[in-house]
């Protein structure tokens, strides 16, 4: 646990309670610093609540919108005086609706996220901070909380090769504690190792969001197939997906040499590996080839791709970088 | 760079083995990682041919497989021809034993396998830079050097044309020790040996820095002659051949006995020997002879053992004329020195032509010689030895009988005087006369001479100056000994034939008393001579002129006859030789070169004699080493071996991949 990790994870040494969230909840420092921002949507949003979002609907928000012929039954409190003054006919102003929108975090728990060299699957206490579903969930956390203090809703589905549990909607700085409870719980050990194909968990029926919203999918993106069709099916749910790709350093850049006999953590399998500086070339280089097919077919849908590395400070990703990527907005 | 031992290039089989065992090897160490996604996706070409790409840049195996190449190099002892200092000296070594003269390998065109030989060294010689001085040693009894530090080439041309072959025992380990000491610590010294490798010499070769080896002759047959003797008979002889077969095949031939003089065999016997067969061949009714040749027609390649000489065994003794009264102690002494005894009484013999060719020498005891004043007498006395016995009662003409003054003795070397001491001796009386003219006295018993010996005519005289029974010396052991010595000497020791001896070998003579002059008569030679050269062989001398009783027996193998002649030029008498090449030439029950250590280990020694035992040597070509200096490439090979074991364990400590 380095300085930097303490600092955002300001939680008491004795506080390391399952109910509190030791391992996912951001220190409050943190916290204080995510509450100022919200969670950015592209596009007007139709809610179907009072929130802070611009909806694409008129409404009573204060942002001038059109005037229009009065026709009876018009408010007249919205009716333009100085209009009618200066030429004696009725008009009425409009305004934007301002709604909330809802912002759903898919949480990837597949076994290849839970996996940390050195650490027990099963135990999330030996994790450690580059832990990446340990990482995502708490980048989920506190764009959660970003978004709950921003009236929105926040609810959050987690799935291995299904969906294996799903946070609905809630609403308000109060029901930050649920989010943070059930990002807590998808750490908890689970029998499925997850799935080759991304479809198998979210082209389900039901796993997409029923109402247009934003949608934060958070992966290590280790998936043979489906990743480009589970995008075009956010697409179709009118979800604007932020695709938040978490990778440890040592998947960033392997620190493995030698002749090696490779386990993979989900399928089990082994794979024998002479590995050298060739090898290594030949992993950047199809490394470099998935993550830029993902974020090509992000961009050719409109959707947001962010890598992340877990060995950068949590505080780092979520204030900084996601700020300056325009994931999270200061509030207007 | 050339390679010494090719056929360890085998060994490179070693290298598929680790191939092999890289590709078989399973253990890896097993590491978990998050998902195979993308390593799958990096190593889709590793994965097409999966063996083989494991092995691609995996440094380690790549160290392993130049470890096992350079030791695999290192076995087939490379080495590097560098040229050797321009005046590094060359040994050649001519094995000239008598096996050389055997055929010469197939093709070469020579005669036999010394001239084969020497035209291979000649050759080289003449390649060699002029620079370079030349030591030439012939391997005999003894070895002989016949030319130290030559440059010049035509000298060593000559002496190399100048070898002959040597039929005696051949001492080829005595040549190469002094070649080793000629080339010890002479930095590029060459050594070389031309040989057939008929010897017997583990270890003997030394280890000069260059060794080259002239071989010559082939790997044959030979059916020798090894024993060959004839017993006489009535008026018959029978002979005994025995003939032994060296060979991988078979032989069949002729046994042929020619009697002396004769063109056509006397007897004939055909026969048939397998390999490595010792036959003996009992021939009787041969018509009586000098000597017989026993002869085999047959092919083989060594020719100096295939016929022998032998002579009937001299069966007669010799024969004393004693002339006075008979004495037993005399008589006694004589026959044990192998003389029968014809006794004459003075009185009533008259000797004629018979007796003086039936008697040997004559004694004269206690005899009046005016007695024998008669025209027979003198002749037969002048024509033989003579020894005289005075005695007392019967003293010669101005003869007077003294008694010793004390019983002293003095003896002067002589033959005839070599083991008497006379000590203990009693003489009652001695006569004092005058022995004649060039008597010596060779014995001095209480100051009065009591033995003279000389010569008169060319015939040996002796004088014993008292009667044996005015003494008691008959019964001492002086008596048969002074008794032999004095018949040898009169008699002429070996009356008959000298029998057999090797060719060169020592071999001991009784020479003839009177002996001035003696020769070896050439009469056949095996393998026959041209006529020119069959000349008369002068026998060895002492230092003081008298022919040796030791003599050297003839070099070539043969039938000679020891010829002795007096002072005048008269023949006194001649005895037969048999001389025969030194047995172990012709045993040819190894193959060639198996007895031979050889520089380095035993290997090169086999493989020569692997090539032989095909039939064929091959003749110029075939050396074992260049003319120049080796370099031997294994200490660097060594370090280099070193040096990928240091970078193997780099890599090792580093990981086994990069």
């Amino acid at each position: 646990m380095n300085a930097a990790d303490r600092a955002g994870h300001a939680v008491p040494d004795g506080g390391r309670k399952r109910a509190n969230g030791p391992l996912v909840r951001p220190g409050e420092s943190l916290l204080k610093g995510v509450e100022r921002l919200a969670v950015a949507a592209s596009g007007r949003t139709r809610g179907t609540q009072q929130g802070k979002r611009r909806s694409g609907a008129l409404g009573s928000s204060l942002e001038f919108a059109d005037y229009r012929a009065y026709v009876p039954g018009d408010d007249i409190r919205r009716l333009d005086w100085n209009v009618y003054g200066r030429t004696g006919r009725a008009y009425i102003r409009q305004y934007w609706d301002e709604q909330e929108t809802d912002v759903t975090f898919y949480l990837d728990v597949s076994r290849s996220m839970r996996f940390e060299p050195g650490a027990s699957d099963a135990n999330p206490e030996t994790w450690s901070e580059t832990n990446k579903l340990r990482y995502a969930a708490r980048i989920a956390a506190c764009a959660g909380y970003a978004a709950l203090c921003g009236d929105d809703r926040a609810a959050a589905v987690r799935f291995a090769s299904g969906v294996e549990g799903r946070l609905h909607p809630v609403r308000g700085r109060g029901a930050a504690h649920r989010l943070f409870e059930f990002l807590e719980q998808s750490l908890e050990p689970a029998a499925d190792p997850g799935a080759e194909d991304l479809r198998i968990p979210l082209a389900a029926p039901g796993a997409l969001p029923p109402r247009p919203g934003v949608s934060w999918l958070l992966t290590d993106g280790m998936y043979a197939s489906g990743i480009e069709e589970t995008l075009k099916a956010f697409a179709a749910a009118r979800q604007h997906l932020v695709f938040v790709h978490v990778l440890a350093p040592d998947e960033w850049q392997p620190a493995l040499r030698g002749e090696l006999r490779l386990i993979d953590a989900e399928t089990e399998a082994a794979k024998d590996v002479a590995i050298h500086s060739g090898a290594l070339r030949a992993y950047d280089e199809a490394l470099r080839e998935h993550v830029g097919a993902i974020r090509r077919r992000c961009a050719e849908l409109g959707f947001v791709y962010f890598a992340v590395d877990t060995s950068v400070p949590l505080e780092e990703t979520v204030l900084v970088r996601m700020a300056r990527h325009g994931l999270l907005q200061r509030q207007r | 760079m050339l390679l010494q031992s090719a056929a360890s290039a085998a060994f490179a089989l070693a290298l598929p083995a680790i191939l092999l065992m890289y590709l078989l090897k399973r253990r890896y160490p097993e590491t978990e990682i998050g998902s195979h996604l993308l390593w799958r996706r990096a190593l889709r070409e590793q994965e097409a041919n999966r063996p083989w790409q494991r092995l691609r840049r995996s440094l380690l195996l790549l160290l392993q497989l130049i470890v096992a190449a350079c030791l695999v190099f290192a076995l087939m002892r490379p080495y590097i021809q560098g040229q050797a200092p321009s005046a590094a000296p060359v040994v050649i070594v001519v094995d000239r034993s008598a096996s050389m003269t055997a055929a010469a390998s197939r093709g070469s065109g020579e005669g036999s396998a010394l001239g084969e030989a020497l035209r291979n060294v000649a050759a080289a010689v003449e390649e060699l830079p002029s620079s370079r001085p030349v030591t030439l040693i012939a391997a005999g009894a003894e070895p002989e050097l016949l030319v130290q530090d030559a440059t010049d080439r035509r000298e060593i041309r000559r002496a190399l044309e100048a070898i002959g072959p040597f039929y005696g025992r051949t001492d080829e380990e005595a040549a190469l020790t002094l070649a080793d000491a000629l080339t010890r610590g002479k930095a590029g010294a060459e050594l070389w040996l031309a040989t057939d490798g008929r010897f017997r010499a583990e270890g003997a070769i030394p280890d000069a820095s260059g060794f080259r080896l002239f071989t010559a002759g082939r790997n044959g047959a030979n059916t020798s002659v090894a024993a060959f003797g004839l017993q006489s008979g009535a008026d018959s002889h029978e002979a005994a051949v025995t003939l032994i077969h060296y060979g991988a095949r078979p032989a069949e031939g002729t046994l042929a006995l020619i009697p002396a003089g004769a063109e056509e065999p006397a007897a004939e016997r055909p026969f048939r020997l397998e390999s490595g067969e010792q036959r003996v061949f009992m021939i009787e009714n041969l018509p009586a002879a000098d000597h017989y040749r026993a002869e085999i027609r047959t092919a083989d390649d060594y020719e100096a053992d295939n016929a022998a000489f032998a002579f009937p065994a001299a069966a007669e003794r010799g024969r004393a004329l004693l002339v006075g009264e008979r004495s037993l102690f005399l008589s006694a002494a004589l026959g044990l020195a192998g003389f029968d005894i014809v006794q004459a009484d003075p009185a009533g013999f008259e000797p004629g032509d018979e007796t003086a060719a039936s008697v040997d020498w004559i004694v004269l005891y206690g005899v009046d010689e005016r007695a024998l004043d008669t025209d027979a007498w003198r002749k037969l006395l002048d024509s033989r030895p003579v020894w005289r016995i005075w005695s007392a009662s019967m003293p010669p003409r101005g003869g007077a009988v003294a008694e010793p003054e004390d019983n002293r003795a003095d003896i002067r070397p002589h033959p005839v005087t070599a083991h008497i001491t006379l000590a203990d001796t009693h003489i009652a009386r001695i006569v004092k006369a005058d022995p004649g003219p060039g008597m010596e006295p060779i014995a001095v018993y209480g100051g009065v001479p009591v033995l003279y010996a000389g010569s008169a005519d060319g015939r040996p005289r002796l004088v014993l100056a008292f009667d044996p029974a005015d003494s008691d010396l008959p019964l001492r052991a002086d008596f048969p000994i002074l008794t032999a010595q004095a018949a040898e000497w009169l008699g002429g020791a070996a009356l008959g034939h000298l029998g057999r001896a090797e060719a060169a070998g020592r071999i001991e003579i009784g020479v003839r008393s009177g002996t001035a002059r003696a020769v070896w008569e050439t009469l056949a030679t095996i393998p026959v001579r041209p006529a020119g050269e069959t000349a008369t062989i002068e026998a060895e001398r002492t230092s003081d002129g008298a022919v040796s009783a030791v003599q050297t027996a003839p070099g070539i193998p043969g039938l000679y006859r020891f010829v002795e002649y007096d002072a005048d030029g008269r023949e006194l008498g001649a005895r037969l030789l048999a001389v025969h090449a030194a047995e172990a030439e012709g045993m040819w029950t190894d193959e060639p070169f198996s007895g031979i250590g050889f520089p380095g280990n035993g290997g090169e020694a086999g493989e020569t004699a692997d090539a032989a035992s095909g039939g064929e040597i091959a003749a110029p070509g075939k050396t074992d080493a260049g003319s120049e200096t080796r370099t031997d490439l294994a200490p660097y090979i060594a370090v280099l071996i070193l040096l990928l074991l240091a970078a193997e364990w780099e890599v090792y400590r580093r990981g086994t991949a990069f």
